[in-house]
Order: C-alpha cells, then structure tokens, then sequence
C-alpha cells in the first residue's frame, strides 16, 4: 500500500533520495502505467494496453510486463529489460498533483513507505530551507508526468467516445500447464477504426491521436514477444 | 377531422410522467430527424410536481440507456441511490413491543430464477435453514449487509447484482427536461392549459394556454397528474376507484437528514407495517425519504402524525410533515380518441412496490412502440391498450393486496378489514386457495407484460409464512439433491459478493466524483 505526503522544506530537510535503476518496485507487477507521449517509444517493447483503474473506474493505458498477475518478464537483477522505461517508473517514489485543479499549482507529494526516500543516503532534497537543484530538476520530470497523464485522459475519452475500446480476454496456455483467462484488459478494435467515417477520422487527426492509435496497434506485435520471454 | 398522418404530439404536464414519457417518445420515433413526429412538452410554470414516488424498478435501467443518459451524471445530479430491492418489517403478525420482524423481496434472485427450478417446495419441507428470503437469494444478504449492487470498475447500467434507483423526483424531472430539450430535439413550452378544444368527432383539437396562444396537435398525452385535464375532465372518462380494496388514501412525507455525513445508505427500500398503514424509508445519498401511508377510514391525520414522529424519533423533532391526498384506482379507459393519459391521470395504487414509475415507462414505451402515425390505425391501438393496462393495473392490484391479506396481524380494525374476504379480489383469493395447496408456477403468470412475476409472489407468500401444505405431493418434489446444490451454491456467491463489493456508501461517493466507466 502507497502512502503519499505532500514534499515539505521544514520536514523533509534532512530528507534524502536515492536512485533505484533496476525499479525494484515494480518486480511483482504485471501491468505498469504508460502516458500516451511515450506510445511510440513503448510500443517496440511492450504490448500497449487499457485497464480500468480498480479505485476508480477510470481507464489507464499501460504496459503489460507479465501474463500473470504477480510476474514482471522485464525486471531482472542484472537490470531493466527493455529499451525504454516508463516515466512513472523513473519518476518513483515522486509524483506531481493538484490539489486544486483552477489555480494549476502542483504539489509534489512522495511514497513514504519506499524505502529510496530515507534520512541516510542519496542526493539532498534541501538546502538552506529551499529545493536543490537536483530536487528541481525531479520535481520538473514529476511535473512532466502530471501533464501527460491529462493528455492520455483526453485520448482515452476520444477512443471511448468513437467507440474503439473493447473488452478482450488474453488466453494464455503456457507450456505444461493449463490455459487460464487473463481478463480486464481492452484493446483497440481494429475492425471499428476501419469503420469510421471520414468526419470521426478527421477528430482522430485534429486531435493529434493518430500516431498514438497506431502505436497501441503495432504494439500488439509484443504479446507474442512476451509470452516467448516467459517460457525462457 | 384529424389529419390522416398524426405529426404532433403535444404532451401536457411535466413532472416524471411528462419528462419520462417525452423522452422515450422522441428517442423511438427519431424525434428531430427529417420526416418524423415533432414533440412538444407543455409544462404549468405555477402547478408543483407532486414528486413523492421515489422508487423505481430495474427497468429503468434499460429506459435512461435507452434514451442515452450518462449514468453517473444521472446519479450525481438526481441525488440518486441503488435500490436492490424491499425489507418489509413486521407486516407478518402483530408485532409485541420491542420486537422486529422482516422480510425481503429482493430485485433478482440472482442466477437462481424460480423459472428453472422452483426451490420453493424444497423449501417448504425444509431442505434450507434460513428463512425463504434469505435461502433463495444471495441479494436478501447483500441488503442487510449494506453492499452495492456492483463495483466502481463494473460497466455502466451493468450489475452484478439486478438495480433500480431511489432518487429524488423534482431533481430527476428537471434532469429528463434538460436531456429531453438539448439531446433528444423535444420543444417545451411554458404555460397553463385553460382550455380543451374538440374536433366534432370527439378528438381532442387543440389546448389553448395563458402564455402561447392556442397550441393544435395531432395526438396529445395527458401527464396532468390526478387532475387529468384531458382525459378526464374534457373526454369525461370517468375514474375506477379501488378503496374497497386497498384502503391507503393519504400519506404524510418528510425529508430526514442524516446524523453524519458519511452515515450508511440503505440499499432498499424499508417498507414497516404500522396500525392503519404502513411507512416508507427511502435512502438517498443526501436524505432519507420518510413518510406514513395510512387509510384516512381507520385513523385521524393527527394520530398519523404521531405514529410517524414516533417511527423516526427523535430526528423528526422540528421538521414539517407534508401531507398528500392520494386518489387510488385508475381511469376506465387509458385511451380515447386521440388522447392517453400516462402516470396519476392515468392510475394511482399506492406506494407500495414502487408501481407507479414502471408503470408510466411501461405505458410509454407501448405508446412509442405502437404509435398510430397513420389515423386509421388509431381504434385498432387504442383497444389494444386500454385491453393491455386494465390488465396490467389489474394484476398489480392483487400483488399489492397479496401484502396485506395473508398477513396474521389483527390488532386494529384497519388489518381485520384487509383481511376479510370481501376486500379481496377474486382473481388473487382463486390463486390463494390454488397456493394452499400448490406452490406458485411458472403457469401462474403466463401473461407476456404481466408486472409482478413468479419470484416476486414466493417472497412476499413465503416472506409472510404462507402455509402451502404439499404434504399430499411429495413424490413430485424428490430431487432434493439438486436443491441443496442450489442453496450450497446461492451460500457460495454471496461469499464471493460479500468479499468483492464495497459499502453502498463508497460506491456512490466514488460514482459521484468519478462517474462509471463506459464499458
């Protein structure tokens, strides 16, 4: 369980944050949060898919790392398998909100139970009672993230509105054992893009939403590439 | 003379029955597209929406995705709650001080319909434990647990467990006239009705306002409440009381907040048998709906009053209770010439079961489904439907009279009166003396829009110990094993309900701020 403080220069001032590049983190977790600036980064590696967030029942894009809950096929001591990372990952354990969304003022809040925010070792979060530079330049990258997070929102209201999302149950048979369901995860519908009219297509463009569309696409390629990954 | 094509439809009165009815209309007949049936609503800027019933049933469901509302917008803006169903409390035998008796009627049996096999006879020689309510249905617990019907991930108008709404009815009609307005291409007009003008066939012409002049149509509906300008007062159909035998003619509401803001929200109905009625308490999700129906033959408004502070306590202390007549039965035709009647000009029972809105979804879509868009048609239609919901007001009478008549209490004149054989129907005392002796049947209710169904009845008769002796005819209900695998398996998904499903409370305020998903 998460438990997120908001960053604080009188609290936190002996506060440090080290930097995790294997993302420990995420060893046990089968679907990591993706933004749909990074789409066409992601799609050579990892299947691009939707979830419905369970607190929420609001849809996320992620990336599937596991076929199984509990397995992440790109985690590995030696270090991160893949040739792009999530900007969620690299930004662990900060993350930018808004308390109050009209005056658009961030805040970066931290998640106290990891274990890279501690008194002992890693880089200064304050100095003299303000942020250092290397905070600044995390807290920007938090910032960043919080940004995109809107713009995949948008594109996700775009496909639900053209109605392209559907429910698709992967069934899985690993070799020597039994085929199960993995269920909860939506797709785009190839065969409904295709029946979209010209006016629905053009909302598609004007909306810069047709290189991310055919990200998720091409990244249906890697389902393939990560069923092989856990048979190795 | 009519027109041969009938083009427009005017409907008088807003309100639920106005709202609802104008939607459903203009969503099935294309409303706004080229060719097809203008829609107007003419609502009085003066006449106050009764907005009492508060109830509705799992069909509604199925009528706002019709229409195309957005479900949690619904929700959030209507105050509106899950209903799953009714706890009826101590309308079984005469309560002794102190003490609490209830059962429930839950809105679905769950995949356990009675249609498939009928539990009720393994029940009735004891092959479960628990009472029928709660052995037959995994939804019976849910309620007394306060769960959901479904989870915040759980699709839009889809359920895990069957739904209705509570909501607040003055919200909900201002919500189905902005819908009905900006989505769905319907004209509204704001005025009084003075006048009813007749063609000299009888055909009702044109209806003449304060506020636009005289407004010519070519069908009108009559969603005027129970004061039925149209249909009953200009065409003169004449009303069909039914006080000889449902004796509730007058209730008393009020509006109870609640202790703390994140108090429990009932997701039922709770519906407590007192001494000349009965009261409602209906959870929204920011107040409770109480009130008091009672028959003003056997107790005066005051002692009323008194019975429904007392039901309340203490939180009634400084809130005012509004009273309302209510004029139970229905018009002797629903349809004449070139007019129906839709809601209280229509029919009226009484709260109880939550008929009333069903009822106006169920006369509009057959409106809409049928509409005579060619005027020769219309005496074929009109027949087919004043045939059709005599009979489906018909059966919800004896259903709503089931309640009363096989309950034990006798402790005022009020219960000795609904139990005596003279206020019950013939229809419904045939099927008692049939059920004495035979559980209820698939056969029994072989009508297509029959309202209440085979699973409805087995709770309310076996809910309120009806005794069905089937000692006789015990070979015919021998497979007493795949009963107890259907209890085991009922036990088995409410296990698995209880572990899934959030309070009904964090379901709301989450449906609240973030609406429900799509798909």
């Amino acid at each position: 369980m998460t438990q997120r403080i908001a960053l604080d220069s009188q609290q936190h001032q002996h506060y440090k944050l080290q930097e995790d590049k294997l993302f420990s983190h995420t060893k046990l977790a089968h679907i990591l949060p993706l933004e749909v600036n990074e789409f066409a980064a992601a799609a050579a590696y990892f299947p691009i898919v939707f979830v419905k967030d369970s607190n929420t029942g609001q849809f996320r894009a992620c990336v599937m790392t596991g076929i199984k809950p509990g397995q992440n096929l790109y985690w590995h001591q030696a270090g991160w398998q893949a040739g792009y990372t999530p900007q969620a990952l690299r930004n662990y354990p900060l993350l930018a909100v808004q308390p109050d969304t009209t005056s658009g003022d961030y805040v970066i809040v931290v998640d106290t139970q990891s274990s890279l925010f501690n008194p002992q070792s890693g880089h200064s979060l304050f100095a003299a009672g303000q942020a250092t530079e290397y905070l600044q330049q995390r807290a920007g990258a938090a910032i960043a993230q919080a940004k995109s997070v809107l713009l995949t929102q948008q594109f996700i209201q775009l496909l639900l509105e053209l109605e392209l999302l559907v429910a698709r149950t992967l069934t899985l048979t690993p070799q020597g054992a039994e085929a199960y369901d993995l269920t909860g995860l939506y797709l785009i519908d190839e065969q409904r893009l295709a029946e979209l009219t010209d006016q629905q297509w053009l909302s598609l463009r004007q909306n810069n939403s047709l290189l991310a569309v055919h990200a998720v696409l091409m990244s249906m390629n890697q389902v393939s590439a990560l069923i092989q990954r856990s048979v190795l | 003379m009519l027109k041969s094509t009938l083009d427009e439809i005017v409907i008088v009165g807003g309100g639920t029955a106005g709202w609802l009815t104008a939607a459903i209309l203009a969503k099935k007949l294309n409303a706004g597209k080229p060719g097809s049936v203008q829609i107007t609503v003419i609502e009085s800027p003066d006449i106050a929406i009764l907005g009492v019933g508060e109830g509705t049933w799992p069909t509604m469901r199925t009528t706002l995705q019709t229409v195309g509302v957005d479900e949690g917008e619904f929700m959030r803006e209507c105050d509106a709650t899950f209903k799953q169903g009714a706890e009826f409390v101590n309308w079984q035998h005469t309560p002794v001080p102190g003490e609490k008796h209830s059962y429930f009627h839950p809105l679905s049996a769950v995949f356990h319909s009675s249609y498939d096999f009928n539990l009720a006879p393994y029940w009735l020689q004891g092959a479960s434990d628990l009472p029928y309510d709660l052995a037959v249905a995994s939804q019976s617990r849910i309620c007394q647990l306060g769960l959901a019907p479904k989870k915040i991930t759980t699709a839009a108008y889809s359920a895990l467990q069957n739904y209705a709404y509570h909501f607040n009815a003055l919200k909900f009609a201002a919500f189905m006239k902005k819908h009905c307005t900006e989505k769905l291409s319907v004209r509204f007009i704001s005025g009084n009705v003075q006048q009813v003008s007749l063609h000299p066939c009888g055909a009702i012409a044109s209806v003449s306002t304060d506020s636009a002049g005289e407004i010519k149509a070519d069908f009108f509906v009559d969603c005027t409440g129970s004061k039925a300008l149209l249909l009953g007062e200009a065409l003169g159909v004449p009303w069909h009381g039914i006080n000889d035998i449902i004796f509730n003619d007058t209730a008393l509401a009020m509006q109870v907040p609640y202790p703390a803001p994140d108090w429990p929200i009932a997701t039922h109905t709770i519906a407590t048998a007192h001494e000349a009625g009965w009261t409602w308490d209906i959870g929204l999700h920011n107040r409770r709906g109480v009130g008091y129906v009672y028959s003003s033959s056997h107790s005066t408004d005051e002692r009323a009053e008194q019975i429904l502070r007392q039901h309340i306590g203490v939180q009634s202390e400084g809130l005012e209770a509004r009273k309302i007549k209510l004029n139970l039965g229905y018009r002797q035709q629903f349809w004449r010439k070139n007019c129906v009647a839709i809601g209280m000009s229509a029919a009226f029972i009484e709260p109880l079961e939550a008929s009333a809105i069903f009822l106006i979804e169920a006369a509009a879509n057959m409106l809409a489904d049928q509409f005579p868009r060619s005027s020769a048609s219309l005496e074929f239609v009109e027949k087919k439907f004043n045939d059709t919901f005599k009979l489906r007001w018909d059966k919800s009478i004896d259903f709503i009279k089931l309640h009363y008549c096989i309950s034990q209490r006798r402790d005022t004149e009020y219960w000795v009166d609904n139990c005596t054989d003279s206020s019950i129907p013939q229809s419904l005392q045939q099927r008692l003396a049939h059920w004495r002796l035979h559980p209820p049947g698939k056969y029994d209710f072989d009508y297509a829009f029959e309202p209440f169904v085979l699973d409805s009845y087995l709770f309310v008769l076996y809910g309120m110990k009806f005794n069905t002796d089937i000692s006789h005819n015990l070979s015919s209900y021998s497979d007493i094993q795949s009963a107890h695998q259907l209890f085991a398996e009922i036990d088995r998904t409410t296990a698995i309900l209880q572990q899934q499903l959030p309070t009904h409370r964090e379901l709301l305020d989450k449906v609240y701020q973030y609406g429900m998903p799509k798909l």
